[in-house]
C-alpha cells in the first residue's frame, strides 16, 4: 500500500518476533490476588447488602449472589485463558509486550525513548523470585509498558541492557 | 547581544516587583476568602464596630505588604554554567536550576497592573512541570529581552562558526491578525457546544423560576394572562424558540469576548531557531517556542472557517499529565499560505499531496454504528421512565448518523518520508502533522470483533498525548507499525 514498499518489506517485522512467555508461577500469584479481591467483594456484599435487606428482599439477595458469582467465574476464565497471551520480546533496539484476550494489545518501546525504568518485587512475587519491570517514556505515563511476572534475574538483565543502551 | 545586563551573579527583579506581588497576594486572598465577606454584614448594626473592621483590614493590608516585600527580597536568580538558577521562598527555601537545553519555551506576560507600571513577567517552562516552573514577576522590558537572549544562548555556543549569520537572524513576521479578522474568527467559531450548555443552563433556570413562581402563587395570574392568548403548548414552543435565539446570541458574544481577550493583536514571527508569538488584550502573552520542541502541529478548521479560508493552529509541546488550557499555545486566523510556510519552517521537508491517502477499513463505520447503537439503547432504557424522552430519538438518530458519516469521511492518514499526517474530525476538520522520529512508543490494538474482520487500531504515544489511527487493515497496520519503529530507531535526532 505504501509507495516505499521496497524498504518496508525489508524492515524488521514485529510479526516475526520470538515472544517469550512470562513465568508460569505468576499465574498462581494472579489467582491468589484475585481470590483475595473476590473474597473481599463477597464478604462486603454479605455484611453491607445481604445482612441488611435479607428479611425484606430475600429474592434480591439471591440474585445478587448469583450475579456476583457469574461475574467472578467469567473473570477467572478470562484471567486464566488470557494468561498465555502475556508475552514479551526483546530486540536489539526495542522491547515489546503483548497481552489481552478480548482486546489484544501489542506495545513496543524503542530504547532510545526510555526515560527511566523500574524493577520491583511485590511480597508474593518474592516468594517465587519473580519481578516486574516498568518502562517509562515521556508523555502521559499511565500507559507505558509494564511486564509482570518475569524471573528477577531476567528483569535485572533487561534493565542492565536498556540502561547501557541509554547511556551510550 | 545585549551586554548591559549581568546575570552571572544573583540579582533580584525590578523593585516594582513588590507592587506586582502585593496585588497578586491581595487578589489571591480575596479570591479565597470572598465567601466570608457577607459574614461581616450578617451582624446586627449595633454590633457593627467600624473601627474594628477598619483596623482588621489595615492589619491584613500591612501583612500583605510585608509578605510581598519579603517575597521580593527572597527571589533571586542568576545564570550559571549554561543553566538558570533560582532561589526563592521566605520560610521554605527552594533552589531551582534548569539547564538551558531543557527549557521548552520562554513567555513574556503582562497583566493589567504590569502594564500600568511597565514591567514584564517572564515565565520559563520545561517539559516536566504541570505548572509554570519559574515565573519572574517584574522585569523591565530590556532586561527581560536580555535574559531571553541569554537563555537561548546555548545555540550560539554550539554553532560558533555561524556567528555572522546569527547577527542577521532578524525575526521575520509571518502572521498578524487584525481586529476585523479576529471578528471573523470568533463568529465562525463552533458555537454548538457553548450553545448547548447555555441552553441547558437557561432552560433549567426557567424551570426553577417556574417553580419559584408557583410557590409564590403568582403563577395563577400569569397562567390566566397567557391562556387568554394561546394554549400552553404554543406558549412553550414560543418560549423555547426565544430561549434558543437568546442562547445563540449569548454564545456568540461569549466566544467573541474570549477570542478577543486571548488573541487580540496576535503576531507570529519566525526567528532562525524559534517561533515568537504575542497575543492578548488584558494579559499580553509573548511566547517563544524552540522549533525542535514542538512535538506536533494540529491544524483545524470548520466548514464556515474553510469558506473564509482561516485555520487554527495548535503547537503541541511535551508535557507530563494533563495540560492546563492556558499553557496550550494556539493561534487563530491563519491563512493557508501562512500555514504552508509554517510547516516548511518547522519540518524542513516539503509536504507533497502526492502521497497516497490511506483511509480506514469500512469496518470502522460498522464499529461506530454498533457503539452508538449501544449508547442509544441505554438512552431509550431511560426513556421507559418518561415516555416523552423517546422524542429525543427524533433528533439523536439523524445526528448520530450524520456524525458517524462525517467522522468516517474525515479519518485518514498519509505517510510522508519523515512525517505522518493524520486527519480526523466531525463538523470540524483536524489535521495533525507529526514527525515520525518523535514517537515515544507505539501500540497495536485489536478487539475480538476487529480480529474477525482482520483490522486493528494503531495508537501512537507522543510526548504530548496520543494520536489514534483506527481500524486499519491488519497487514497495513503492521506495516505502519514496523515502519514507524524503524524510522524512530535509526533517527539520531533528539526528540526535544
Amino acid at each position: 500500500m505504501f509507495e516505499n514498499s521496497q524498504i518496508t518489506s525489508d524492515l524488521p517485522d514485529i510479526e516475526q518476533l520470538n515472544f517469550l512467555k512470562i513465568h508460569k508461577n505468576y499465574l498462581w500469584i494472579l489467582l491468589f490476588n484475585s481470590a483475595l479481591v473476590w473474597s473481599v467483594a463477597f464478604i462486603g456484599f454479605y455484611f453491607f447488602v445481604a445482612a441488611k435487606i435479607a428479611e425484606s428482599h430475600q429474592k434480591f439477595v439471591n440474585y445478587g449472589y448469583l450475579l456476583l458469582a457469574v461475574v467472578c467465574v467469567v473473570y477467572f476464565v478470562i484471567l486464566i485463558a488470557g494468561f498465555s497471551r502475556r508475552k514479551y520480546a526483546l530486540r536489539e533496539k526495542d522491547i515489546s509486550y503483548s497481552s489481552g484476550i478480548i482486546i489484544e494489545k501489542l506495545t513496543t518501546v524503542p530504547f532510545a525513548r526510555v526515560q527511566h525504568l523500574e524493577v520491583d518485587q511485590k511480597p508474593f512475587s518474592r516468594l517465587f523470585k519473580l519481578a516486574s519491570i516498568q518502562i517509562f517514556t515521556a508523555g502521559e505515563s499511565n500507559d507505558d509498558l509494564k511486564i509482570n511476572g518475569i524471573p528477577k534475574k531476567e528483569a535485572l538483565k533487561i534493565k542492565e541492557y536498556i540502561t547501557n543502551f541509554i547511556n551510550e | 547581544m545585549n551586554n548591559s545586563f549581568d546575570f552571572s551573579t544573583f540579582s533580584r527583579q525590578s523593585s516594582k516587583g513588590i507592587i506586582v506581588n502585593y496585588f497578586l497576594i491581595f487578589y489571591k486572598s480575596l479570591k479565597s476568602s470572598w465567601i466570608l465577606i457577607p459574614l461581616l454584614f450578617t451582624k446586627k448594626p449595633e454590633n457593627f464596630n467600624a473601627t474594628k473592621i477598619v483596623l482588621g483590614i489595615a492589619l491584613i493590608l500591612i501583612y500583605i505588604l510585608i509578605r510581598s516585600v519579603l517575597l521580593y527580597l527572597n527571589y533571586k536568580f542568576k545564570v550559571k554554567d549554561n543553566g538558570f538558577v533560582l532561589k526563592h521562598g521566605i520560610l521554605k527555601k527552594t533552589n531551582v536550576s534548569i539547564p538551558f537545553s531543557k527549557i521548552q519555551n520562554v513567555k513574556f506576560k503582562q497583566n493589567f497592573i504590569q502594564q500600568l507600571i511597565n514591567v514584564t513577567e517572564v515565565e520559563i517552562e520545561t517539559a516536566g512541570a504541570k505548572n509554570v516552573e519559574v515565573s519572574i514577576k517584574a522585569l523591565t522590558r530590556e532586561r527581560a529581552e536580555a535574559l531571553k537572549e541569554v537563555l537561548f544562548s546555548d545555540r550560539v555556543i554550539v554553532k560558533e562558526e555561524e556567528i555572522e549569520t546569527l547577527d542577521e537572524k532578524k525575526a521575520t513576521e509571518l502572521l498578524k491578525v487584525s481586529p476585523l479578522e479576529l471578528l471573523k474568527v470568533s463568529i465562525s467559531e463552533n458555537h454548538f457546544h457553548s450553545f448547548l450548555l447555555l441552553f441547558a443552563f437557561i432552560f433549567s433556570g426557567y424551570a426553577q423560576l417556574k417553580d419559584v413562581l408557583e410557590d409564590l402563587e403568582i403563577n395563577n395570574q400569569l397562567d390566566v394572562l397567557v391562556e387568554e392568548n394561546a394554549s400552553t403548548l404554543v406558549q412553550d414552543v414560543f418560549l423555547v424558540v426565544i430561549l434558543v435565539l437568546f442562547a445563540f446570541v449569548i454564545s456568540i458574544i461569549i466566544s467573541f469576548v474570549r477570542t478577543f481577550l486571548k488573541h487580540f493583536n496576535l503576531k507570529l514571527s519566525i526567528k532562525e531557531k524559534a517561533l515568537e508569538i504575542s497575543q492578548g488584550l488584558i494579559t499580553k502573552q509573548h511566547s517563544i517556542i524552540k522549533k525542535e520542541k514542538v512535538q506536533y502541529l494540529v491544524i483545524s478548521t470548520n466548514p464556515i472557517k474553510k469558506i473564509i479560508g482561516i485555520y487554527n493552529v495548535v503547537f503541541k509541546q511535551a508535557t507530563s499529565g494533563k495540560v492546563k488550557a492556558n499553557k496550550i499555545i494556539k493561534i487563530v486566523g491563519a491563512k493557508f499560505e501562512q500555514i504552508s510556510i509554517l510547516k516548511n519552517v518547522l519540518f524542513t521537508e516539503e509536504i507533497s499531496r502526492e502521497e497516497e491517502k490511506v483511509v480506514p477499513n469500512s469496518y470502522y463505520i460498522i464499529q461506530m454504528y454498533f457503539r452508538s447503537f449501544l449508547f442509544l439503547a441505554v438512552l431509550n432504557l431511560v426513556a421507559l421512565l418518561n415516555i416523552y424522552i423517546l422524542f429525543i430519538n427524533l433528533v439523536a438518530i439523524p445526528l448520530v448518523i450524520l456524525l458517524i458519516n462525517l467522522k468516517y469521511k474525515k479519518t485518514f492518514f498519509r505517510l510522508h518520508p519523515n512525517l505522518l499526517e493524520v486527519g480526523s474530525g466531525q463538523f470540524s476538520t483536524e489535521i495533525i502533522y507529526f514527525e515520525i522520529f518523535k514517537m515515544q512508543h507505539i501500540k497495536l490494538r485489536q478487539s475480538i470483533f476487529q480480529k474477525r474482520k482482520n483490522v486493528a487500531d494503531i495508537i501512537l504515544q507522543t510526548a504530548s498525548g496520543k494520536i489514534k489511527i483506527p481500524c486499519l487493515d491488519k497487514n497495513l497496520a503492521v506495516e505502519l507499525y514496523n515502519l514507524m519503529l524503524y524510522k524512530t530507531e535509526i533517527s539520531k535526532k533528539s526528540w526535544m
